[in-house]
């Protein structure tokens, strides 16, 4: 007698919804899926981006003209917090436009969007892609050229950055001290970054400005990262390490720039 | 007409959630940005389905294909690991499982993020090996995909809790697995 083993039809869905994310993730390479990613994006970024403007209480066009109708029903409170807001952001792109003034570089203005889905890292979207101009570990600043992190992920009409907040950020800095120590600029402790690899021969004080160096290839020399406010120098390790306070409040990015490839 | 209404009511069920889970994360502060909803909303989905996954196997990979396109993992990454969890739960739910009791439940959340984030981190490295880039898992990735687990999970139980109390009272008719059929 043979026994026969009984069929069991969830495999046969279960390699049926295998084969299908296999072609979706063919297709996207072939790059057939480009139209409906585009519409999905706009779909689910306008309601996104709506509802982040009207917490921030309005919005600067490509053009640099706030776009603010105030509604005849708004009480005095909420038009003066509309107007905080603006004033704010004015702030940011003035501060980014002297930032402009006193250097060579090309800034693409950007306005943050949202947080990494997948909700691993401290990582940021921005409403800029590669249709504007934006390339892959291009260094990301705000203000007065306080850098925040570099992109890593770019596509047509969005980006993402890893903010120096990150674990997996690391930027080669140089701190402006006597000797001039470098170090790398770690994230992963919070609100705090920590500068590594610093020569335990070199004298490194509190209050002491870090920037990057220019030694990644990819961010140029110059850009202020943060503030040193403790030195761990022990004597049973190699190199000493100390705390930084970033210049700009990472948590609370609204508008930043990228700095264009020349 | 009634299956085009089915897909229709998915997707605008897709698309919302999907809006809800990126605001989540964008404005609210720690722990509520570590509630991943979408999980969340599969997990409920299976329930509700029942013995026939199909319904959310579909969903997630609807859900993966809307999410791909916000998140800086490789393509193809999240759908896949969204569609690990929700066969791990499926699994758990029909096979090792008899009973739905809110202990039960938060286990089978618990193992369904805990599965969602180890193929995300594999992935990750994998990725991080072949084109030698640097991805450690550091102690703070962990407590973050640590809380994540449990305020998923959290949420799921809460969700699950609400969802029994108005499906035992809906006609069963609504909330068999033919009623997701797609």
């Amino acid at each position: 007698m043979r026994l026969r083993m009984a069929y069991n039809p969830q495999k046969k869905i279960y390699i049926f919804a295998g084969a299908f994310l296999a072609a979706i993730i063919v297709f996207h390479w072939l790059n057939w899926l480009a139209p409906i990613e585009f519409f999905t994006r706009r779909l689910l970024v306008f309601p996104i981006t709506r509802f982040s403007e009207s917490i921030r209480g309005g919005r600067i066009k490509d053009g640099g003209t706030p776009t603010i109708a105030p509604n005849p029903t708004s009480t005095i409170h909420e038009l003066n917090a509309k107007m905080i807001m603006i004033k704010d952001e004015n702030n940011h792109l003035r501060e980014q436009l002297n930032f402009k003034k006193k250097t060579t570089f090309n800034l693409v203005t950007a306005h943050v969007i949202g947080r990494d889905a997948s909700t691993l890292g401290h990582i940021i979207i921005i409403d800029r892609g590669g249709n504007d101009g934006i390339k892959f570990k291009a260094p990301v600043i705000v203000d007065n050229g306080f850098l925040i992190g570099t992109v890593i992920k770019v596509q047509p009409d969005i980006a993402h950055v890893l903010l120096l907040s990150d674990n997996q950020s690391k930027v080669a800095a140089t701190i402006l001290n006597r000797d001039r120590s470098a170090g790398v600029v770690e994230g992963g402790y919070g609100i705090s970054l920590r500068l590594n690899l610093i020569p335990r021969n070199e004298t490194v004080a509190v209050d002491d400005i870090v920037v990057s160096s220019g030694l990644d290839g990819f961010i140029p020399r110059g850009l202020l990262i943060g503030t040193v406010v403790e030195v761990e120098n022990e004597a049973y390790k190699p190199f000493q390490q100390a705390v930084l306070t970033p210049e700009t409040d990472l948590n609370k990015l609204t508008i930043v720039a990228v700095i264009e490839d020349k | 007409m009634k299956k085009l209404l089915e897909w229709v009511g998915a997707f605008f069920l897709v698309v919302v959630i999907t809006m809800i889970h990126f605001i989540v994360i964008t404005f609210t502060s720690s722990p509520w940005n570590s509630i991943h909803l979408i999980l969340a909303s599969l997990f409920c989905l299976l329930i509700i389905t029942a013995q026939k996954p199909i319904s959310a196997l579909a969903m997630a990979l609807i859900f993966g294909f809307c999410v791909e396109l916000f998140a800086s993992t490789p393509f193809g990454l999240v759908s896949f690991a969204l569609l690990i969890s929700v066969i791990v739960v499926s699994f758990l739910l029909n096979t090792i499982f008899t009973n739905r009791s809110i202990l039960i439940v938060f286990f089978s959340g618990v193992v369904g993020t805990a599965s969602y984030y180890i193929i995300l981190t594999i992935g990750i490295m994998t990725q991080a090996f072949f084109y030698k880039t640097n991805f450690i898992v550091t102690t703070e990735f962990v407590e973050r995909a640590g809380i994540s687990i449990l305020t998923t999970s959290l949420f799921f139980i809460i969700s699950y809790s609400f969802i029994s109390r108005f499906t035992r009272r809906l006609n069963p008719r609504y909330i068999s697995g033919a009623t997701f059929t797609l």
